[in-house]
Order: structure tokens, then C-alpha cells, then sequence
């Protein structure tokens, strides 16, 4: 009979869960972690140095399997493809439903490790311009942290994730522990001091700060360059659950990770006010179980977790465990994208790049900053990058033949290209609900999701099109291409808010710490807890508050206050 | 299997950039020549596709789409990811390119000359290359056909867009002809050209 009984469990194993683990075992924690998936076995599942003539298809993809099994999946287009399908769920086991006409991209990983494996690295700190928002424009509610609360965890994550950057004394970017940032190349170098030229201090180019190795640390090599970090790293030299805090958690002896657990719903004991267990149903077998722990994190990501609390309803929370406050589940926010611009640029013909660098250049916010844009509140950066083009324009250059073979051979024109990242509010309005008529393959109740940008989004996005044309015009791009369009919510992959931090637990579900108001030994630390959205990658900032709410709940259980 | 345990050993090493590409080259497992059997194409068919993708990208100091069999990677498309339109309207469109060199030359493309096959060939590329293309990205795409847009539009568009991405992810079009490297080992920004490359 196996141990069922823990001091703590942690559900999920992708960036937060894998934190959740590395810290509560190495503070002593007999910590059980429940993963979806399936285990990941690097040197069987990483794919990322097989030859591109081994894939049957050429990474066009068996199309007709995707669109049957990953419809939804294969909108994350850098990723779910020939080589990395594998990482994305089945789409026909893991159904929900959105309003008619507003759709929305739930892009989920199930396996161990979960979405690390595939995300995009790039990490950013947020600043007080970020933590003191929605009191400032006075919506929602006010965070209830501050950048002095989250620093010393920023530099804490970083100092052991390896974050490769370039500091550069921005007040509304604040800098990190980095190692040594990557290269840029030669028609970034040209842009980043076009731009200084023509806008001063209002706007800069820095190279994109990333959880990608640029020397050896902390056992983990320095990356290699081949450029495809979403197929795997089999010398671990991004930051991935698999890569980092799970080999760290697995060295303390405490550790035990149970994969094919597929969380029903948390069990609640209302004498104690305590959540006392987790219902988790076999992902091979489908037979239920419970396993009991003295604290509960949940890492399953943001729109997963809300699931899990509100199919977690009681007689005392009929709408949900810890919701009393009647926000769990809503202000449902993500990342715009989709306008941009790109352009050819002049000169270097005799240069080049070489390596495959996964990462790319950044222009961190200037809306909203220093002044007030007439037409929306917060900000967007953009990320975007310059290099020569390959043998894929191939498929739209003019000619055949010797010749058209020889032009291929060499390096393209110089492009560069730019697409922002906007920031979202969070609306009460943008939510989920249970929908207990459609069970999932575990025969688990799903979402329906109900989400709409607001007009603050719409109106940022046609300025991010705008601005990145005339930035291009600025630093001397010819061609210039501009892209007016907003994505499907979803497919930035930063859901997050539905279980929000605040200071009231009337208007917010979590405290300061990640507790929930209404069980103190409950802790949310994925997405879900985000008050708002700031326009940077979250992810780091996840990691960060992971490894506090680890601390705090720890620091509590020694004073048994837990 | 070799190469996964090189890795490993690497990886608590960090020792790669010092791994040469021929070092990695004898690492690679290497496909065996299998026999492809057509399971689309015809004979004559493939033999007009064989002749086209000749012409299209010749072998020069290295072999051409032809040596990198390019006809069997399009024999593979047309047969398991095309839909079945887009089958039909491929297969139509190669036979409209012997209807063409009847009407040209008075016989079919692979009788014709070298001289007229590449004037044939140059003349439907001057017209597929001028027609302009709204790129869908998948991620906002609505449908399966702007999801999957390589085989929809202009026939001669479509048979070079195939024939140039069979050839540069093959073995011989990657590693002979552009000397792709799978891992480089090291980042430059900023870097000259280098001679093999400086066409």
C-alpha cells in the first residue's frame, strides 16, 4: 500500500509546481507531487537534435491527426508542430466550451514538467509601475505586495533558474541577477542606436532577458545554439521543471512525484476550516483516490486551479472552495498580441549570424510611463529580433534553376521584425464557470470560458501596429509590413487571475501570501493569483511568488500557525 | 542511441562547442536508403514531377531535388496530408503542364528540350511569383486550408514551394548545400560570411 499521507502536496509539476517542490523539500517537506501527465523520460522524449529528414512530413505535420486530436493546440504555432505535439494535450480528452464568436486558446501541457518544457523563457521583473496599477487607475483591486516584497524572491529564482540579460537601470523594467547577456546582431546593434538617436530616453532596444544559459551554472551547460528549446534540452540549459527544480527536489530524499494523477477536487473539513486531502482520479486506471497532506499547493496553472477550486464546492462554498468573496474564477486576463510590423534593412551584406539563438531583442514599455496616452491606460513591450533571411524565401523569390540555387545558398536580405505584448485589465466579466453537462475524458466536470478584450485592448493593439512601423521607419527599414490584429485570447499562454491576491476577503480569494482567505493551509501560486497583468512574460514572476508563499507557509508550520 | 549518451556525458561536461560538426556528423544516425514505393504518382506523373524539380533546383557541385528525391517527399504529401481537392487540383495542374509543352513544343515536358522545359518553367513561375499571398499565421487562422496553405492557390506556386522545402530538410539539401549545422555550438551577432557560403 502506498504512503498516502504527506506534509505536503503540491498539484502540477510545470514552473510553479516544480518551485513549489524544490523549496518545500528542501525545507524538510515529505512532499507529494500529483502530475496529469506522463512522466518525461529526456533522452526518449527530447527531440530537439533530430534531424528535420527523420520527420515524415518535414515538420508540415501529420495535418490530419492534429486537426483531429489538436485543433485547439496547434494554434500555439512556435510549438505544437511534428516535433513537439507530444507536449500539448489531446484536445478530444480535455474538451470546453467558449461564448459563439469569442473564442478562446486554452494551450495546456499535461505531462511532468507541463508547459516549462515549452514555454518561451523570456523573464522579466515586474516594477511598481505593475504592483501599484489598478490603485492608481482605481479598478479592480489593489495588488497587495509591493516590488520591496518580491525583490529579494526575483533575485533569489533568477540566482538559481540562470537568467541571461543586460541591465540597463530602467525604472519600469527592473534589472536582475543576470549572466551575461546573448549577442545581438548587426541590424539590432543599427536599430538599438537608431532608436536611443531619434527618441532619447523615452524608448531603448535591449536584448530579450531569458531563462537560456550563456555559461555553465549550477551543473547545467551553457546552450549550445540549436535554437529549438521547445523540443527539449537534453544538456538542461533552459530553466524547465525537468531541467532544474525537480533534479533539486528528487537530491533531497523527499520527494515523491505521482504522475497520471488527474485532480478531481481538494477535500475541505469545515470544523478545522482546513483543506485536508486531494481527490485525484488514476489517469490510466480512471479508479479514484485520495491522498492527505497538512498544506495544499496548487500549480496547475491558472485556468486548471480555478477548475479544481470550483469543482471543489462544499455546502459552506457552494460556489466553489475559498470563494467566498464570489471572485474565483473571473478577471480572467491574457496577454494581447498579433500587431506589429516588420521591414528589410539596409546594409551588412558581407555579415551574418551564426548559432541559432533562442531569444530575441526587447523594447520594454513606454506608454503610460512618464506621460498619459490619450486612448488607453498601461503599456505593451515588444519583442522582435533582425537577421538575414534563409533558403525559405525560396518559396516566394522569383526563379529556377543553377542560379536560384546559388541565391539560396547564401544568406537573405536583413529583416527585422516587431510584435507587442500588451497588457489586459481584469474585468469581472472575463470568467469561467463549471459545466457539469460536458466531463472530461476522467469524466471530470469542464470550463466554459467567457472572455472578450475590452476596448482598453483594442485600442492599445492599433497603437502597437503603429508605433512599430514608425520605430522600423526610424531606424531605416524599406518594405516595412505592418501587422493591425489582435490574437484570440488564450495564445499569449499567460492566463492568469482567476484567483486573485488582495487585501480584502470580500473582493479577492488569496492574501498577500498566496493563502487562501478562506483555508489558511491553501495555497494558490500559478496564474491565478495575479491581481493584473502587467505587459512582461509572467512566468518569472510566478516563480518568484512560489518560492515566498514556500517560505511563508513553511515559517507558519514551524509556529504552528498552519 | 551513441548520441544521446554523448549528450549526457556533455551535458555534465559542458563541453560542447568544442564538438566539431564532423564529430557530430559521425554521431548522427544515419537513414538507411530506403525504397520508396509511389503510392500517388504514376509513371509518367512522377516522371514529369522528377523532370520539373530537376530543372527547378539542378545538382550542381552538390546533387539537385532529383538526388535528394524530392518526388517521393511530394508523393508522400499528395498521398497522406493533402486533401483530397488539393490531390486532385495538383495532379491537374501536372498535367497541365504537358498540355502546355503540346501546345508549345508538340510534345510532353519530359520529351521537351532542357531549353524548353526552362523556358516552360520560367514562364509559370513569372506569373505565380507576382501573384501576392495574405499570410495566415495558424494561430489566427479559421480554417483547416489557412492553417494548412501549402497546397492551395496557383499550381506552379505550390509545386515550388514543395519542391524547395523537400529539398532544403533533406539530408543533402541541409547539410551538403547549405552546411546547416544542427548544432553550432556558439552564437556570433555579428559575424562575416563565411567563404562557402559567399555566393
Amino acid at each position: 500500500m502506498a504512503n498516502t499521507s504527506y506534509d505536503a502536496i503540491i498539484v502540477g509539476s510545470g514552473i510553479t509546481g516544480g518551485w513549489a517542490a524544490k523549496e518545500l523539500t528542501e525545507k524538510g517537506l515529505n512532499t507529494l507531487v500529483l502530475e496529469a501527465g506522463r512522466p518525461i523520460v529526456p533522452e526518449r522524449d527530447y527531440v530537439e537534435h533530430k534531424p528535420v529528414w527523420e520527420l515524415k512530413y518535414r515538420n508540415w505535420d501529420n495535418r490530419a491527426e492534429r486537426e483531429r486530436t489538436q485543433k485547439v493546440q496547434r494554434q500555439c504555432d512556435y510549438a505544437c508542430d511534428e516535433y513537439s505535439h507530444q507536449f500539448f494535450v489531446n484536445d478530444l480528452e480535455n474538451p470546453y466550451q467558449t461564448d459563439p464568436g469569442k473564442p478562446f486558446a486554452w494551450i495546456r501541457g499535461r505531462q511532468v514538467g507541463g508547459k516549462s518544457i515549452i514555454w518561451g523563457r523570456q523573464s522579466y521583473r515586474w516594477s511598481d509601475l505593475d504592483f501599484e496599477a489598478n490603485a492608481r487607475d482605481g479598478i479592480a483591486v489593489d495588488w497587495p505586495i509591493r516590488y520591496a516584497d518580491i525583490a529579494p524572491w526575483y533575485d533569489y529564482v533568477e540566482d538559481f533558474a540562470g537568467i541571461s540579460g543586460q541591465a540597463e537601470g530602467l525604472p519600469q523594467l527592473p534589472d536582475g541577477k543576470f549572466l551575461p547577456p546573448m549577442e545581438m546582431t548587426c541590424v539590432e546593434i543599427d536599430a538599438r542606436d537608431a532608436i536611443k538617436k531619434h527618441y532619447g530616453d523615452e524608448r531603448m532596444i535591449t536584448i530579450g532577458r531569458s531563462a537560456v544559459l550563456t555559461r555553465t551554472h549550477k551543473g547545467r551547460a551553457a546552450c549550445h545554439y540549436c535554437g529549438v528549446c521547445h523540443r527539449g534540452c537534453i544538456t538542461q540549459s533552459y530553466f524547465s521543471s525537468l531541467n532544474s527544480t525537480l533534479p533539486a527536489a528528487q537530491k533531497t530524499g523527499k520527494l515523491t512525484i505521482r504522475p497520471y494523477s488527474v485532480v478531481h477536487s481538494l477535500v475541505y473539513d469545515s470544523k478545522s476550516r482546513r483543506v485536508t486531502g486531494v481527490r485525484v482520479v488514476d489517469g490510466q486506471t480512471k479508479n479514484n483516490m485520495e491522498f492527505k497532506g497538512r498544506i495544499v499547493f496548487l500549480c496547475a496553472a491558472t485556468l486548471e486551479s480555478a477548475r479544481i477550486l470550483l469543482n471543489s464546492a462544499t455546502p459552506e462554498f457552494p460556489n466553489g472552495l475559498a470563494n467566498s468573496s464570489g471572485e474565483l474564477g473571473h478577471n480572467l486576463m491574457d496577454h494581447h498580441m498579433g500587431s506589429g510590423a516588420s521591414g528589410n534593412m539596409p546594409g551588412h551584406e558581407e555579415k551574418t549570424t551564426f548559432g541559432n539563438r533562442p531569444n530575441g531583442i526587447y523594447i520594454p514599455r513606454y506608454r503610460n510611463v512618464k506621460t498619459k496616452h490619450k486612448d488607453f491606460i498601461r503599456g505593451y513591450g515588444y519583442q522582435g529580433g533582425g537577421g538575414r533571411e534563409g533558403w525559405s524565401r525560396g518559396y516566394s523569390m522569383s526563379g529556377i534553376g543553377v542560379e536560384f540555387k546559388k541565391m539560396l545558398k547564401s544568406p537573405g536580405p536583413w529583416g527585422m521584425s516587431l510584435g507587442g505584448f500588451g497588457e489586459s485589465l481584469p474585468d469581472h466579466n472575463n470568467y469561467v464557470e463549471i459545466n457539469k453537462d460536458l466531463v472530461d475524458a476522467w469524466g471530470i466536470p469542464t470550463l466554459k470560458i467567457h472572455y472578450q478584450w475590452t476596448p482598453n485592448e483594442l485600442a492599445m493593439s492599433k497603437d502597437i501596429a503603429v508605433q512599430a512601423a514608425e520605430m522600423l521607419a526610424a531606424v531605416g527599414a524599406h518594405n516595412i509590413q505592418v501587422d493591425q490584429n489582435i490574437t484570440p485570447p488564450g495564445l499569449a499562454i499567460h492566463e492568469m487571475g482567476t484567483a486573485r491576491m488582495g487585501r480584502d476577503p470580500k473582493t479577492s480569494v488569496l492574501n498577500e501570501h498566496n493563502q487562501a482567505h478562506d483555508a489558511k493551509n491553501l495555497f494558490v501560486t500559478d496564474g491565478s493569483c495575479m491581481t493584473s497583468a502587467s505587459c512582461v512574460n509572467p512566468s518569472l514572476t510566478y516563480m518568484a511568488l512560489t518560492a515566498r508563499a514556500c517560505d511563508f507557509a513553511v515559517s507558519q508550520m514551524k509556529k504552528n500557525e498552519l | 542511441m551513441l548520441r544521446r549518451e554523448l549528450f549526457k556525458i556533455l551535458g555534465a561536461g559542458a563541453v560542447l562547442p568544442a564538438l566539431s560538426p564532423e564529430a557530430f556528423a559521425f554521431f548522427q544516425e544515419a537513414q538507411p536508403a530506403k525504397s520508396y514505393a509511389l503510392r500517388t504518382l504514376n509513371p509518367r506523373q512522377n516522371e514529369t514531377v522528377v523532370a520539373m524539380i530537376d530543372q527547378i533546383i539542378p545538382a550542381t557541385e552538390t546533387p539537385g531535388a532529383k538526388g535528394a528525391r524530392v518526388n517521393e517527399f511530394i508523393d508522400v504529401i499528395l498521398t497522406e496530408w493533402a486533401t483530397e481537392e488539393e490531390r486532385r487540383n495538383f495532379l491537374d495542374g501536372l498535367a497541365g503542364v504537358d498540355e502546355q509543352s503540346n501546345t508549345l513544343f508538340g510534345k510532353n515536358f519530359v520529351q521537351a528540350s532542357t531549353a524548353q522545359q526552362v523556358a516552360l518553367l520560367q514562364a509559370m513561375d513569372d506569373v505565380a511569383m507576382t501573384i501576392k499571398y495574405h499570410h495566415v499565421r495558424r494561430s489566427t487562422a479559421e480554417t483547416e486550408e489557412e492553417r494548412d496553405p501549402q497546397l492551395r492557390g496557383n499550381f506552379f506556386k505550390i509545386f515550388k514551394g514543395i519542391t524547395v522545402h523537400g529539398y532544403y530538410t533533406s539530408e543533402i539539401g541541409f547539410s551538403q548545400e547549405i552546411k546547416e549545422q544542427i548544432i553550432p555550438g556558439a552564437l556570433h551577432g555579428c559575424t562575416p560570411v563565411p567563404l562557402e557560403k559567399n555566393t
